[in-house]
C-alpha cells in the first residue's frame, strides 16, 4: 500500500494545525509507526485452510481486513445522513 | 465455498447466529483491573471518561487499562484517556490492538485472517466459518443482527473487497 493509497482510503479525516500549518490529523508515517509496534501484523504462520496462500497474499487479506474494520469503526454509520444538498452521504466516508 | 461467499452469507445474520454472538456487555465494560489500579493510584474511573476513541473504537475502563499497559507499560491512558484521540500513533494502535489481541472471549481477527483460529461446533452450526466474514460477524454480528443485508456490514465488506483489489493490482 502506497502513501497515496493510504490517503485515498481516509480522505475525510480531521484537519489539525501544528506550528501554524494545517495538515491531516494522522499521516501515513503515523500509521506505519503504529504498525511497527505490532510486529506480528502481516507476519504469521497460516493455518491449514490458508497454507496455499503466499505471504504477500495473506498480508493483503489482513491489511484489507484491518483497514475495513477501522474505517467502519470510525464512521458515523448513519444510513440516513444527508449532505447540505440533501444527498445521502455514503457509509464509507 | 469461497471467502467471497462467506462475506455475502454474513450480511444476513440469522437469529441463531445473533444469539451465539450475544456477548456479555457487562464483562466488556468491566472495571475489574482498572478498579484495582484506580484504587491504588487515586484515578477517577467515571465511565464517561472512557468512551469510544481511536481507530479500534476502544471503549471501557478495562480495555483502556490493557491498552495502556501495551503502549506505555503503565497507567498513562487510564490517567489521560484523551491521548487515544489526540496522539495519531495511539489512534492507529487502538485499531491494531483490537485486531491483534484476543479480548472478551473472542479470537483476534489477526488469527482468523491467518486461518489460525478454528470455529467450535456451535459456531459452525450457525454458519460461522472463516475469513473476513467471520471477523465481521464475530465483532459486529450482535449489533448488526436483525436487518436483512445490513448496510453497515455490506459497506464493510465492500471496503474490504475494494482494498483487496487495490492490493492485488
Amino acid at each position: 500500500m502506497s502513501e497515496e493509497d493510504f490517503y485515498g482510503l481516509i480522505p475525510y479525516q480531521m484537519t489539525v494545525t501544528v506550528d501554524e500549518v494545517d495538515g491531516p490529523f494522522s499521516t501515513f508515517w503515523d500509521f506505519l509507526s503504529a504498525v511497527a509496534k505490532a510486529p506480528a501484523f502481516c507476519n504469521g504462520v497460516a493455518g491449514p485452510l490458508y497454507s496455499r496462500f503466499a505471504d504477500e497474499a495473506l498480508c493483503a487479506r489482513e491489511a484489507a481486513g484491518l483497514a475495513a474494520t477501522m474505517i467502519m469503526a470510525t464512521n458515523e454509520n448513519d444510513v440516513e445522513k444527508v449532505d447540505s444538498d440533501g444527498n445521502l452521504v455514503p457509509l464509507s466516508q | 465455498m469461497t471467502e467471497d461467499t462467506y462475506c455475502n452469507d454474513f450480511v444476513n445474520f440469522s437469529d441463531d447466529l445473533c444469539a451465539t454472538l450475544d456477548t456479555d456487555t457487562d464483562e466488556m465494560n468491566s472495571f475489574y483491573y482498572a478498579a484495582i489500579v484506580a484504587t491504588e493510584s487515586n484515578i477517577d474511573l467515571d465511565i464517561t471518561r472512557y468512551g469510544y476513541r481511536g481507530a479500534g473504537a476502544t471503549y471501557g475502563a478495562d480495555v483502556y487499562y490493557w491498552m495502556s499497559q501495551v503502549i506505555y507499560g503503565d497507567n498513562t491512558l487510564l490517567e489521560d484517556p484523551t491521548l487515544l484521540a489526540t496522539d495519531p500513533v495511539n489512534f492507529w494502535l487502538s485499531g491494531l490492538m483490537r485486531w491483534m489481541i484476543p479480548m472478551n472471549g473472542l479470537p483476534a481477527p489477526h488469527n482468523i485472517m491467518l486461518g489460525q483460529w478454528e470455529p467450535t461446533e456451535a459456531e459452525l452450526a450457525v454458519g460461522l466459518t472463516q475469513g473476513f466474514g467471520a471477523v465481521s460477524a464475530l465483532f459486529y454480528g450482535a449489533t448488526e443482527c436483525g436487518t436483512t443485508k445490513n448496510p453497515v456490514a455490506n459497506t464493510r465488506t465492500e471496503i474490504y473487497e475494494s482494498i483487496m483489489s487495490v492490493l492485488a493490482a
